[in-house]
């Protein structure tokens, strides 16, 4: 009886840590997502706007003898590879540790 | 010996070595797990290769060089798109992806609604990207095979379907996965190999050789903006589906279910948008090369679309055995994309639309792959070898972005979507973006277009999401506890009643 009793309240349980974990991990995520995701689509919405509708600014000539446009082509290249690996190290150090640790009976 | 002799040679060497790489590692096949997903086995670094080479195909190679050569500046643009694309399906969706999914991206999608309908709609779509997708790399093939043997292009159309059902039929995913690893390694190969090349012939004077590539000639000055794009509304439709589209290319994300678990995932993307910038990097100083090099054969060279420009480069620098390793790694490049393409339409007939619980889903899918083969080969065939292929893959882009991105975004996040939602909004996208195109100046047949976008996705993008918020006010809340497990299973995993016992 009372085994039989047991095993709805142990899956409750169950369910709630899920679900606390669960929360925890989304609010980190949410958390390194809006630090690395907000510049890069303030980066990528900047470069449009120059392309579609800024081409005489990109035309402005900068030391080196080379212009504008070859100095944002050239951060457009590196900006995904950048925010790729920093939002892997970042998950890694947040999210994978946090996961690791409660899967740790403690 | 020529250089069409030498290119057919190592393109028959790397028919038959693909040939046996795939029957070996198709013998592993047997379950439906392994030919779909590749038994979740493939490790992070071989699955971001094999992604890149999902994601460079020949027009990668040659029209990234030949658009450098013809257009200068806005080049890098289309360049850079590819690159961009991967920020969001990083940060938003593959780990969750990976936690949700088991096979494919349709898979993801019914997880939270369990809606035949639902299934159905997203088969639909998935067969329409793969189908416009396959096509068009079809008939570049097809072309590339006829200037490579000197063929006809209805013969080089049945030789390059052969092969690619032949890989996906023997090898399924482990198939598609060996063939793609080879052909990334063999194309970042030939990059580098002519950026050597390059370096030798202009004496390691990089500055020399980009001063003279960026000089204006014959008409053309290179560094200045608008040469191919002249309207900024089309550039900002071109550029919102090469950077969602990604997310929303079902061949692309099932590459994301072939390792073990979301950590995985997430090394696999890291590693795959490393390999792309340096691919990307390879393939614009190649294009400056070419610009530097090549300026006095513009006319000649414009006439083939700019997609000569790589293999004429080639031969100017090594002589007919580079000409002939470039043009037979060139099409090789194109038969690993399409047996992609491939195992994603077999997979949305054989899952999606026409699922059987009889256990017998690897023959099926074999047949399946086979029928669709067949298809896509008399298709090709009726739009014949000057059909322009660039207006299928805008085609496909735009409806991956309009008809999937906003779909799986909404179900990833949104508590109240709906299954009536979802299925609105995939119907909506997918319409409105073949609708729009057929009203754009690129196929209307008359001189006055209604639509003057010949990239539909800034208009149907939004008819997507607005089709996604439509259907769902308009019907019945769904319960709360579906959206809640998903929740939890998109953060961990489908184990996560187990994580849950463990942390206990």
């Amino acid at each position: 009886m009372t085994t039989a009793g047991a095993v709805p309240d142990e899956e409750a349980a169950d369910e709630q840590t899920a679900a606390r974990l669960a929360d925890e991990l989304r609010r980190r995520r949410r958390r390194v997502v809006a630090v690395l995701g907000l510049p890069s689509l303030a980066c990528s919405v900047a470069h449009l706007g120059l392309v579609a509708f800024g081409q005489d600014v990109l035309r402005e000539p900068v030391p080196g003898g080379l212009t504008v446009d070859w100095i944002v082509a050239a951060t457009m290249l590196v900006l995904p590879w950048a925010v790729c690996a920093l939002f892997a190290r970042a998950a890694h150090h947040r999210l994978d540790a946090l996961h690791a640790g409660a899967a740790v009976p403690r | 010996m020529s250089g069409r002799t030498i290119a057919l040679l190592l393109f028959a060497a790397l028919v038959l070595a693909g040939l046996i790489l795939t029957y070996l590692a198709g013998r592993r096949s047997r379950t439906a797990g392994e030919f779909w997903a590749a038994g979740g086995g493939i490790s992070p670094t071989r699955n971001a290769i094999a992604t890149l080479g999902d994601l460079m195909s020949g027009s990668a190679l040659l029209g990234g060089i030949g658009l450098m050569f013809l257009v200068g500046y806005d080049s890098l643009l289309y360049l850079v798109l590819p690159l961009l694309a991967w920020i969001p399906v990083m940060l938003l969706v593959a780990e969750r992806l990976r936690n949700l999914g088991e096979y494919t991206l349709t898979d993801v999608l019914v997880r939270r609604f369990r809606s035949g309908s639902l299934r159905t709609v997203l088969a639909v779509s998935t067969l329409a990207i793969s189908g416009l997708y396959l096509l068009a790399q079809v008939v570049v093939a097809g072309n590339l095979f006829t200037l490579l043997s000197g063929t006809g292009y209805p013969v080089a159309v049945v030789v390059t379907g052969v092969i690619m059902v032949a890989y996906v039929g023997l090898g399924g995913m482990h198939g598609a996965t060996v063939i793609q690893v080879v052909k990334a390694v063999l194309l970042i190969g030939v990059l580098a190999g002519l950026t050597v090349l390059l370096l030798v012939r202009f004496g390691g004077d990089v500055g020399g050789m980009v001063a003279r590539a960026v000089a204006p000639a014959g008409g053309l000055d290179p560094l200045r903006p608008g040469n191919l794009l002249k309207d900024p509304w089309d550039l900002l439709s071109v550029a919102l589906a090469g950077t969602l589209g990604v997310a929303g290319l079902p061949h692309v994300m099932m590459r994301i279910f072939t390792v073990r678990d979301a950590v995985h995932a997430r090394r696999s993307v890291t590693v795959t948008v490393a390999l792309l910038t340096v691919a990307t990097v390879l393939i614009a100083f190649v294009g400056l090369g070419a610009s530097a090099l090549l300026r006095n054969e513009t006319k000649e060279l414009a006439a083939s679309g700019g997609n000569l420009v790589a293999p004429r480069l080639a031969e100017l620098l090594g002589g007919a055995p580079t000409l002939g390793i470039v043009s037979a790694i060139a099409f090789a490049t194109v038969l690993a994309v399409v047996a992609g393409l491939l195992v994603n339409a077999s997979s949305a007939v054989v899952r999606d639309i026409w699922p059987s619980r009889a256990g017998d889903e690897v023959r099926r899918a074999k047949r399946t792959t086979v029928a669709i083969g067949v298809v896509v080969v008399v298709v090709a065939i009726a739009l014949g070898p000057t059909f322009n292929a660039t207006l299928l893959v805008t085609l496909a882009f735009a409806v991956a972005a309009s008809a999937n991105v906003p779909v799986l975004l909404f179900t990833l996040t949104w508590r109240r979507f709906t299954t009536t939602g979802a299925i609105t909004g995939v119907l909506t996208g997918l319409t409105a973006a073949v609708v729009l195109m057929l009203l754009g100046p690129t196929l209307w047949p008359g001189e006055h277009p209604p639509i003057s976008l010949s990239a539909p996705t800034l208009i149907a993008l939004p008819l997507g999401v607005l089709g996604c918020v439509v259907g769902t006010v308009l019907s019945r809340r769904a319960p709360a506890g579906d959206f809640a497990a998903i929740q939890i299973e998109s953060e961990l995993g489908r184990g996560a009643r187990a994580t849950a016992e463990s942390a206990r």
